[in-house]
């Protein structure tokens, strides 16, 4: 029996979270009434000539160097050229010849918790198309230029990826970079990104077998299921005696791959550079001053300024505490890693589970409610740590905690000067709370001693247990005016009661044992 | 003043007129309509305007003030047809007016009407337009005269716009030029025509034939006329990203220019069989004139002149068959009636939209682009223009950045200026126009056959291949075997942005040829 390698390479089409399209100044909106943002250019109208925009300059570059790649300080646009209704051109604009960025590699975490890397083949800026829509009923072609026009980053990745679980691994963790840098939502079922994934298998691993390309999948467990279901149809073609044929495939509803066309017969795309628009020119923090227009980029700052990636956060929350795999993917997608961070190197004193915990089930739900970053969160990492560290350390109890907690998001005051103004510190004090105790166990003593006797008469241990203590902690509760803290006050009554009934059992069976 | 002189002044002069309130505005828009009447034959305009804007009498001195002008039918204006002479935009209204229209507007201009040209902008005499061509007013009523229903041939492909001005429907004009359209037409009509730096004014708004190559060109009675207009058109354009990003200072003509320590360069690849020996004439005189003025002049040699044909050729088919791409029955043109299926309808609809010329552009450009004939043709263009372009900036003594493989420091004296014909030919009779273009597709095409037509493009398109300026001047007449005199053009070249040295030069020919403008009209 063969053992079958697979090997599988990406390209990652990613919508630049851009206000307007790549070269026209039409805006992008998804779900927009169809055609209402087309601005002439997108339109094909002649003599309309292509502008590009900065902004998404800026976020391919950014985007660029978050994936590792080397930025190509002179890159130009080619024209690829193919007849349909929703490419009004007759041609998209893309970088085929000289891309804006190669070499690059993303480091991430796959699922059995092992770092592996892909290597980025080369990073281009591009057009999207049209969508064309189909009216069989009427027999009509509709036509939505909407899209057309809207800028991408293409990510193309060497043929590094082995399986279909690591493809979804390295996705994510580059969805994750795309979302930090702020270059593209990523968000998969408004088609902002979509994937082409090139599937091969061989039985031996030094060996490229043929590959087949699955076409835009555009959800994520697509891409799982076409790498599978590829995988799994290449290796029984093979096992049968049969060749894999070179072609473009599409993913189902289904989950199947199905053929659209051969390689061997695929269009030929007649690239040719596009004499419309110049070289794209970035300049370094040298060449930045020999600019010849202030609309210079300057990729050096771009650099400097890329925000912290999720890798390096992954580093410094593992450092932080051996948190699981889970937990801190948990924490860097929903982008708390900087927040919590703050918070701990704040107050280190805290439980860190517990914190991530009260995140998790208060703040989160809290913050996608009010559709609100962690930055916006108008509770301050300090607070919350401060909120967290009194929680704690029981200066406060819990039921106090979640009080301040909202008290704090509603009125803007800090967790501690609610406490305060409340006098909401619980005594914490052992030696304090150990006197309470004395003088309510003194009183029971004297008004009902029955109780102290165990085992008791006429209840079972435990019954009576509960009753004692519950009467204790209550006239605790009287006694030191709702000060003492609870959760605390029950362990000591806990330990104090636990040493009487001991003390009883042992002088009992040494009476019995004596008599 | 009489009508029938007013028409014959240059732009400068009227301007002076009107400044002085010698004439009013409304005084230019009749003559020109007038005359536009009176030579409605030649078939320069496409669509004519029909209702003109009251000229408001503004103190606003702007520098057009009610000047009649036209623009060449592939500029986009706003409100009225733009067709490029083709079925597929026989009734397409653009709804923005190109930069260059926008500013003719804006400094007070008055448009006359839309210049006839060839289809798309390609060809070379002005006969391949879909509304039938466009007539050289050159000796058009001596032929009729004569009984003879052939004419001369305007040139092209912006053959319109400088009949109209040689005709004297207008003051000025813009026409393209990608590879000669805007300086062929001019020496066949006897008008200047200045093909500015490419990237010196916008082509936002222009449809487009070859993107690298094409600049709008302008047409004129007089030098100092062509820099005014020059002046006002250049500059920078946020619509056109290819405009020239730096200031590009205006030029100014005197009254009466020398030119004293200038060099001019005489490309020896330029003398080629089939010129008319009254153009070597005019050409050898022009350089006697030049060198007396006080200029020195030199040979200098562009090595790769015999390349620039075909490099033009495909570079120009692959543009042609990717812009002409969008002309599909969805946004342009007549929709097909009999088409079943989308691929169906859109080849029948560009079936009858298109004619045969450039249908066969589009399928050799086609051809060219292929990933097969990659290598062999789009590749060897790209580097042949980058060696075309070595060429000028050598002889220009330049150091230009991408070619400075082949600029040496150590060479010739560096030109300002290089002198040749603008074309080899005065312009032809229509009939043998045809024969020498094989426009009737006499001989079967062959997508390898990269010539042209030299007689008319030799000595013009290798300066749209190195992006430069270039000025044809009248200089002169010439008789042909049927007893017709036919202007003789002159061709200056200078390195890009150099605009001011051309203007210099082609000042001087004019005031040393004293060439004759209006020597047959009348």
């Amino acid at each position: 029996m063969n053992r079958w390698f697979p090997l599988i390479g990406l390209e990652i089409h990613a919508q630049l979270n851009t206000k307007s399209k790549l070269f026209s100044n039409a805006s992008k909106k998804f779900m927009a009434t169809p055609n209402s943002c087309v601005a002439r250019f997108d339109a094909s109208m002649p003599g309309t000539l292509p502008i590009l925009n900065r902004k998404a300059v800026e976020l391919a570059v950014a985007t660029s160097y978050a994936l590792n790649c080397q930025v190509a300080l002179k890159s130009s646009f080619d024209r690829k050229h193919y007849f349909y209704a929703d490419m009004p051109q007759g041609y998209q604009i893309t970088q085929q010849r000289a891309p804006l960025a190669k070499h690059g590699f993303v480091d991430y975490l796959s699922e059995s918790s092992k770092m592996k890397r892909v290597h980025i083949h080369q990073v281009q800026l591009e057009q999207d198309s049209g969508k064309s829509l189909h009216d069989e009923k009427e027999g009509l072609s509709l036509i939505d230029l909407n899209r057309a026009g809207v800028g991408l980053v293409e990510i193309v990745t060497s043929p590094d990826i082995r399986s279909s679980s690591d493809a979804c691994s390295f996705v994510k963790e580059v969805m994750k970079i795309l979302q930090y840098i702020g270059s593209c939502t990523c968000k998969m079922e408004e088609g902002e990104f979509r994937v082409d994934a090139n599937v091969s298998v061989s039985a031996d691993i030094s060996v490229m077998g043929t590959r087949t390309e699955i076409k835009n999948i555009n959800r994520f467990k697509g891409i799982k299921q076409a790498i599978d279901y590829e995988i799994t149809r290449q290796i029984k073609i093979l096992q049968e005696g049969g060749k894999v044929v070179n072609e473009t495939r599409g993913l189902t509803n289904s989950g199947e791959t199905v053929s659209m066309r051969e390689k061997e017969s695929a269009y030929d795309y007649r690239f040719m550079p596009d004499g419309n628009l110049p070289y794209l020119i970035l300049h370094t923090n040298e060449s930045i001053g020999k600019a010849q227009h202030k609309n210079a980029i300057n990729v050096d700052e771009i650099r400097s300024n890329l925000p912290t990636l999720p890798s390096e956060y992954r580093r410094r929350l593992q450092n932080e505490y051996p948190f699981e795999k889970d937990i801190i993917d948990f924490m860097l997608e929903n982008k708390m890693a900087e927040y919590y961070l703050a918070l701990v190197a704040h107050r280190p004193q805290v439980d860190r589970m517990l914190t991530f915990d009260y995140i998790r089930v208060h703040l989160l739900p809290y913050l996608e409610r009010k559709e609100l970053s962690f930055d916006e969160c108008p509770l301050k990492s300090n607070d919350l740590g401060d909120l967290m560290y009194m929680t704690h350390s029981y200066q406060i109890d819990g039921s106090i905690c979640n009080k301040v907690y909202q008290e704090a998001l509603d009125t803007n005051k800090s967790p501690v000067q609610i406490i305060k103004e409340n006098g909401w510190y619980k005594i914490s004090d052992e030696t304090m709370l150990s006197s309470w105790l004395d003088q309510v166990l003194d009183e029971v003593k004297q008004q009902s001693p029955d109780l102290l006797v165990f085992p008791p008469k006429r209840r079972k241990l435990e019954t009576a247990v509960k009753k004692l203590t519950s009467h204790v902690i209550g006239r605790i509760a009287i006694i030191s005016d709702g000060k003492a803290h609870a959760k605390l006050m029950r362990m000591i009554v806990k330990k104090r009661l636990d040493m009487l009934i001991d003390e009883q059992r042992e002088e009992q069976k040494s009476s019995g044992a004596s008599s | 003043m009489a009508s029938n002189e007013l028409f014959r002044k240059t732009l400068i002069q009227v301007r002076e007129l009107l400044k002085h309130n010698k004439i009013s505005p409304e005084d230019l828009l009749t003559v020109c309509q007038h005359r536009m009447r009176e030579t409605s034959a030649l078939n320069y305009f496409t669509n004519a305007v029909e209702k003109h804007d009251p000229l408001i009498n503004s103190k606003i001195d702007l520098p057009l003030k009610g000047i009649p002008f036209s623009v060449k039918d592939n500029f986009y204006t706003e409100d009225m047809p733009t067709t490029c002479a083709s079925l597929m935009l026989e009734n397409h209204i653009p709804e923005f007016n190109a930069t260059v229209v926008e500013k003719l507007h804006a400094y007070g201009g008055s448009m006359m009407g839309k210049d006839n040209m060839d289809e798309f902008a390609m060809g070379s005499g002005g006969c391949e337009s879909q509304f039938g061509p466009v007539r050289n007013p050159w000796n058009y009523s001596e032929l009729e005269v004569e009984g003879n229903d052939d004419f001369y041939v305007a040139g092209g492909s912006s053959g319109g716009s400088a009949a109209a001005v040689a005709a004297g429907a207008t003051f000025f004009s813009i026409g393209s030029d990608t590879g000669g359209s805007v300086r062929v037409p001019a020496a066949f009509c006897g008008v200047v025509g200045l093909k500015p730096t490419y990237g010196a004014l916008s082509r936002h708004g222009l449809v487009p034939l070859c993107n690298s190559l094409d600049v709008p060109g302008i047409f004129t009675r007089s030098v100092a006329d062509s820099a005014f207009v020059f002046n006002i058109l250049k500059g920078r354009d946020v619509n056109d990203p290819t405009t020239i990003k730096q200031q590009i200072p205006n030029s100014r003509v005197k009254p009466e220019e020398d030119v004293k320590g200038m060099v001019i360069g005489i490309p020896k690849e330029h003398y080629i069989d089939g010129t008319h020996p009254d153009i070597r004439a005019a050409w050898d005189k022009a350089i006697q004139q030049f060198s007396d003025g006080g200029a020195t002049v030199i040979e200098v040699s562009l090595p790769n002149q015999e390349y620039v044909q075909p490099c033009y050729r495909i570079l120009c088919c692959s543009d042609v068959a990717i812009n002409l791409a969008k002309f599909d029955e969805f946004e342009y043109g007549r929709r097909a009636r009999h088409g079943e299926f989308k691929e169906e309808l859109n080849y029948l609809s560009r079936d009858y939209g298109f004619s045969e010329k450039v249908k066969r552009r589009i399928a050799a450009g086609n051809f060219f682009l292929l990933e097969e004939n990659k290598e062999k043709f789009i590749n060897k263009a790209l580097s042949l223009r980058r060696m075309i372009r070595g060429d000028y900036a050598k002889a220009f003594g330049t150091k230009d950045s991408s070619v400075s493989l082949f600029a040496s420091t150590s060479g010739p004296l560096p030109c300002d200026l290089l002198l040749t014909p603008t074309t080899s030919v005065t312009s032809p009779l229509h009939s043998s126009f045809t024969a020498m273009a094989d426009l009737d597709g006499a001989e079967e095409q062959d997508p390898h056959d990269l010539a042209g037509v030299p007689e008319v493009d030799y000595h013009v398109t290798g300066i749209n291949i190195a992006g430069i300026p270039a000025i044809s001047v009248p200089v002169g007449l010439s008789t042909n075997q049927h007893g017709h005199e036919m202007p003789i053009g002159l061709h200056l070249v200078a390195w890009e942005q150099q605009e001011n040295k051309l203007f210099r030069a082609a000042k001087f020919l004019e005031q040393e040829s004293n060439f004759q403008q209006w020597v047959e009209n009348n």
